[in-house]
């Protein structure tokens, strides 16, 4: 076989490669690769440096002053390439200090806050950090650190105006194990951000009503954002007379609301045609992850948060109102006190959303690495759930 | 029909349309052409690669057109090649390179992107010095560069 090229040509490396097909490799690598990779050569660096600068991740402690002093430095020379901010506060404090000291990024739209969320926010920071960025804010993910028990009393304001303020320009929403706003300020936001495409509230076991989302509240108001893709969010306040069984060695009503069946269903299918309309929806958490292996949460308080207020996903309760949702590829029931075992749901189920995973049992496993940012917790097939037939 | 695809050492290949038609590039030279046994040649692939390419092409003969994942998230995984995949890169880097020059040239969007992950997974967990020595690459920065480098992206750092 004869060769087309030199006899001697040099064997094809990285540097070979297009400027384009380079560019197509940074995405797989995290913040400490690329700050491995900008040091390589000089070729690397002009390489990898934008997408090093453009989601940028800082863990912000109170000792490290000389580091403080440097990344402020840097921040500040590069300020214009900073398209995203993931922020990590050791204590709540230091939030302050942080945007006191931080440049107004031209480019930002993404941040997400990680934080104990034990202080209360003084209102004065919301000014601050809602003008770090020049530019529209579109996600917005606040996270609880880990490790932090103890129900605080926590001053909801700042984070409700801030939200007031980014809602007409605002994607993405998220919180994860913290009970930032109450339920009348998420049926405000679902009024008046028409871009929302991501709503995902969950983790915390707080179960008091301020954590659903009440028919009651969002009967009468008018959501705007059509384009709605992820819906994660507990719906409450609705009577439950069909749930009969002992829960937690008492009789079901102390538990379950007042109301009759009929009103029941009917407050149910002005929910499922609500939820109906949006037509883009491929993710509807309703029911919440509980960690089922933590020892606050053993069996018995499993029963005791699990939630009997909500919709009762059945067929009979007007499910089928929901059947135009074709794109759903997730639908989360965990700890909701619903009947999906019958037959009928499951064939409906099938389908109707040929694409969806129904998830009805928390997987402790998928949730240790909170690191890559991934929300996905999975179901088993051997689900342990213990409806009442 | 069977398709003729010429590398560019003069090789001929004789493969199935379906699976020539993995490249876009190629699919959209048949679109154009219409009914034609005229073989296709391929000035930029040579016979060894073009030999690899097509194994991958036949492996994959049947899957579905990918759909983009829209996502908002910046960082995509690189731990989620498929076994198959996995061993089918199993190459010298001269090679893998190739496939990879070979899968962009010839619009083959997912061979290109488990070419990508094939090489960004060759460089995560390693210090700059690793990197420089995986991929054969000489230091070309002063000793006072690389440190200005290291301190300016201090936040980055694995501490």
């Amino acid at each position: 076989m004869q060769h087309s090229g030199l006899t001697s040509k040099e064997a094809t490396s990285f540097n070979d490669l297009p400027m384009e097909v380079q560019e197509k490799i940074t995405p797989f690598l995290n913040h400490h690769d690329l700050a491995a990779c900008v040091r390589v050569c000089r070729s690397w660096k002009t390489l990898f440096h934008r997408q090093l600068w453009s989601h940028i991740d800082i863990v912000w402690n109170e000792d490290d002053k000389a580091l403080k002093k440097s990344v402020r430095r840097s921040l500040k020379k590069y300020k214009h390439l900073v398209r995203s901010l993931k922020l990590t506060l050791e204590f709540d404090e230091l939030l302050p200090s942080f945007v006191d000291h931080c440049p107004v990024f031209p480019n930002l739209t993404a941040v997400e806050l990680k934080a104990p969320f034990e202080e209360d926010y003084e209102s004065e920071w919301l000014e601050g950090f809602i003008n770090i960025t020049a530019n529209e804010w579109k996600r917005v993910v606040f996270r609880k650190v880990k490790d932090c028990i103890g129900i605080v009393e926590f001053d909801k304001y700042p984070f409700e105006e801030f939200l007031r303020l980014v809602a007409p320009t605002l994607e993405v929403f998220r919180t994860y194990d913290l009970t930032l706003l109450s339920m009348v300020k998420v049926n405000e936001l679902l009024c008046t951000a028409p871009h929302l495409k991501e709503l995902y509230l969950f983790g915390g076991a707080d179960n008091t009503p301020d954590n659903w989302l009440d028919p009651e509240v969002f009967q009468e108001s008018e959501w705007v954002c059509s384009n709605l893709e992820v819906l994660g969010c507990r719906i409450g306040g609705i009577p439950r007379p069909d749930i009969t069984r002992e829960i937690v060695g008492q009789p079901a009503e102390y538990r379950v609301l007042e109301g009759n069946l009929q009103d029941s269903v009917e407050l149910q299918r002005q929910v499922y045609a609500r939820l109906a309309r949006f037509i883009k929806l491929r993710e509807l958490t309703l029911g919440f992850p509980l960690d089922a292996s933590d020892a606050l949460y053993d069996k018995s308080y499993r029963e005791f948060y699990r939630q009997y207020d909500c919709l009762a996903m059945t067929l009979d309760s007007g499910l089928d109102l929901l059947k135009g949702l074709k794109d759903l590829r997730v639908v989360g029931l965990v700890n909701m006190e619903i009947y999906t075992e019958g037959e009928k749901e499951m064939a409906w189920f099938e389908e109707n959303w040929p694409l969806a995973t129904i998830r009805r049992e928390y997987d402790s496993k998928s949730q240790d690495s909170d690191d890559d940012g991934s929300d996905d917790w999975q179901t088993d097939d051997d689900d342990d759930y213990e409806g009442d037939e | 029909m069977p398709v003729i695809l010429v590398s560019s050492d003069n090789q001929d290949f004789k493969v199935d349309k379906e699976v020539a038609e993995r490249s876009i590039l190629i699919k959209n030279m048949l679109e154009d052409v219409g009914e034609s046994d005229s073989p296709i040649p391929l000035p930029n692939v040579t016979a060894a690669v073009l030999t690899k390419v097509i194994e991958y092409c036949e492996h994959h003969r049947n899957d579905p057109v990918q759909v983009p994942e829209e996502t908002d998230d910046p960082r995509k995984r690189s731990n989620d090649i498929e076994e198959w995949d996995m061993k089918f890169m199993q190459v010298d880097q001269e090679m893998l390179f190739e496939i990879i020059l070979a899968a962009n040239y010839l619009d083959i969007k997912p061979l290109l992107d488990v070419g990508c992950k094939t090489v960004a997974n060759i460089i995560k967990g390693k210090t700059p010095e690793e990197i420089r020595k995986a991929f054969n690459i000489v230091n070309d920065f002063t000793p006072e560069e690389e440190a200005q480098i290291k301190k300016e992206n201090e936040w980055a750092e694995d501490r």
